[in-house]
């Protein structure tokens, strides 16, 4: 494995993880405001 | 390219693109006026912010376009193209709270505020040029012909019916909610087609045997940050073009509707590296397709579709539903953001100004929700007419800097320095009308290089011959906007910094 792996690996890895970990804020995020209506 | 896909992948398709209706039906009563309608009532938090940031700036241009680099040139796909935009990015992020602590809607706000009603509709005008969704809308109608066997027409016109639908009824609340959503599958499914395609080829070595396999010779240069061929000069010149970032019509919407500066920055900070990733990725999945072909795994794609190629090789049932799913996402989050963008332009920046300085907030969304309709109209229109897109692209990209970025950031940055609305004119109509002289200049008296792809004009001067291509009005134009600046700023009526912000 080099470096060209490792920033393959890298990257995939900020593809999976961000993406899920800011989907879980987000459906907490929505599910406050839909129990509080508050879209303003 | 054929593409047969499971009940499961079909399932997946179907539910995404019902997800995206639904969502356009739940906001259809929730805004009154045009703040909450264009700007989500300036209250998008930090999730909500990072998904729509980096799925609308992120469209197919990115998914396609920076493979297909990759298939022919490498790394230098990353580097020398998209690695200038992640320090843009970057910079962005700490110039953006300062847009969001003034007054205004949008940057078009700011330049009329400051220079007056010339000014900012000439800014308008060159932001809604950019903003119209040409490339996207031709992009939606590709992957619904190769997803439902449908005419490309009837592709492209039941994608807009769809992103016109909830953009329509939600505004950007719609917009930002479908964008986390597209943010996720569209992140999702190239990180796990990455992740498959290199391990199975075996990695680096694996890799650079099928690209040697593929070339007859050492696939060196495919590993070359410069590609074996790009001088500083060149990469320097392909660096320039990601001004466009300061000065984005999408990116400055999202940062005037973010709850506070604090959270527009903490969203572009945190974004910049997932930006980085998915354009990594891309290229990288771009170059892997040619050693794929190399080792005998995949047949020869055309280049554009490496990335459809490998994700059907290498993804399982339910996944491939999934990617497609995301290349619909990666289109659709980028075509909503601009039809709204652009209706923007029209109604608030061009229309209230000029006609209506006394346009009621209902109204003014009223109509912005029309605009919307029409913007869609144009950009599907423009689908039918243009066949080569890149090179509107590259005029709509060079209006919008040249028009827009001086006298934008002179307004908001340099406070010290005494402005009047002759300089600012002066700089937008030499932004603006230059780089339409220009691109007529070069479409009428120029070729196709089929050499370069891209049109140029061979000019005789003093004996030396000397080659413009459509591309360098984005450097030959500013120079001349900055002189324009400077004279207006010389010979017009000074107003006081402190008068005009």
């Amino acid at each position: 494995m080099n470096g060209w792996d490792l920033g393959v690996y890298l990257a995939a890895a900020v593809l999976i993880i961000a993406p899920t970990g800011l989907f879980f804020s987000y459906v907490r995020e929505i599910a406050r405001r839909l129990r509080e209506d508050d879209w303003h | 390219m054929a593409i047969s896909l499971t009940h499961l992948d079909w399932a997946i398709i179907l539910l995404y693109l019902a997800a995206m209706l639904g969502v356009g039906f739940f906001f259809r009563k929730k805004q009154n006026t045009f703040e909450d309608y264009f700007l989500a009532s300036k209250g998008l938090t930090l999730p909500l912010l990072i998904g729509t940031l980096v799925s609308t700036f992120y469209g197919l241009d990115t998914l396609f376009g920076t493979s297909e680099i990759g298939f022919f040139e490498g790394v230098t796909g990353f580097f020398a193209y998209a690695l200038p935009y992640s320090g843009l990015y970057l910079l962005m992020a700490f110039l953006a709270p300062r847009f969001r602590e003034l007054e205004g809607n949008t940057f078009i706000d700011l330049i009329g505020e400051r220079y007056g009603k010339f000014a900012q509709a000439i800014s308008a005008c060159s932001s809604f040029f950019y903003s119209i969704n040409t490339m996207e809308m031709m992009g939606i109608g590709f992957i619904f012909t190769l997803i439902f066997k449908i005419p490309f027409w009837a592709g492209v016109l039941i994608a807009a019916v769809i992103v016109v639908a909830y953009t329509y009824s939600g505004g950007l609340w719609a917009v930002a909610v479908t964008d986390m959503i597209q943010f996720t599958i569209m992140a999702l499914s190239l990180g796990l087609t990455l992740l498959f395609c290199w391990r199975d080829l075996g990695g680096y070595s694996g890799i650079y045997a099928g690209l040697g396999a593929y070339l007859g010779s050492d696939p060196w240069y495919y590993f070359s940050p410069s590609g074996g061929y790009l001088t500083s000069g060149v990469i320097a010149a392909y660096a320039l073009t990601s001004l466009a970032v300061l000065c984005e019509p999408a990116f400055m919407q999202r940062i005037y509707a973010s709850r506070s500066p604090r959270e527009a920055r903490r969203a572009l900070l945190i974004s910049t590296p997932i930006w980085t990733a998915y354009e990594f990725a891309c290229c990288m999945l771009g170059l892997a397709a040619v050693a794929a072909v190399g080792l005998g795994v995949i047949g020869e794609p055309h280049a554009n579709q490496a990335l459809l190629a490998l994700a059907v090789r290498y993804l399982p049932p339910g996944l491939i539903g999934l990617f497609l799913a995301g290349v619909l996402a990666a289109a659709m989050s980028t075509a909503d953001s601009y039809f709204l963008v652009s209706s923007g332009n029209l109604v608030y920046d061009l229309y209230r100004p000029l006609c209506k300085p006394d346009l009621s907030p209902q109204k003014l969304m009223t109509y912005t929700k029309r605009a919307v309709l029409l913007s869609a109209a144009v950009s599907v229109a423009l689908a039918f007419y243009f066949e080569r897109i890149m090179g509107a692209w590259v005029f709509q990209a060079s209006i919008l800097i040249n028009t827009v970025l001086i006298p934008l950031y002179a307004a908001v940055f340099l406070k010290k320095l005494p402005q009047s609305k002759l300089g600012g004119s002066l700089a937008a109509a030499t932004g603006f009308f230059g780089t339409i002289c220009y691109y007529l200049l070069i479409t009428t008296a120029g070729y196709f290089s089929e050499e370069w792809g891209t049109m140029v004009l061979r000019l005789n001067l003093c004996g030396r011959t000397v080659e413009l291509w459509q591309e360098y009005g984005i450097f030959l134009i500013p120079p001349f906007v900055l002189l324009a600046f400077l004279v207006g700023v010389l010979c017009g009526n000074k107003r006081e910094p402190e008068e005009a912000l």
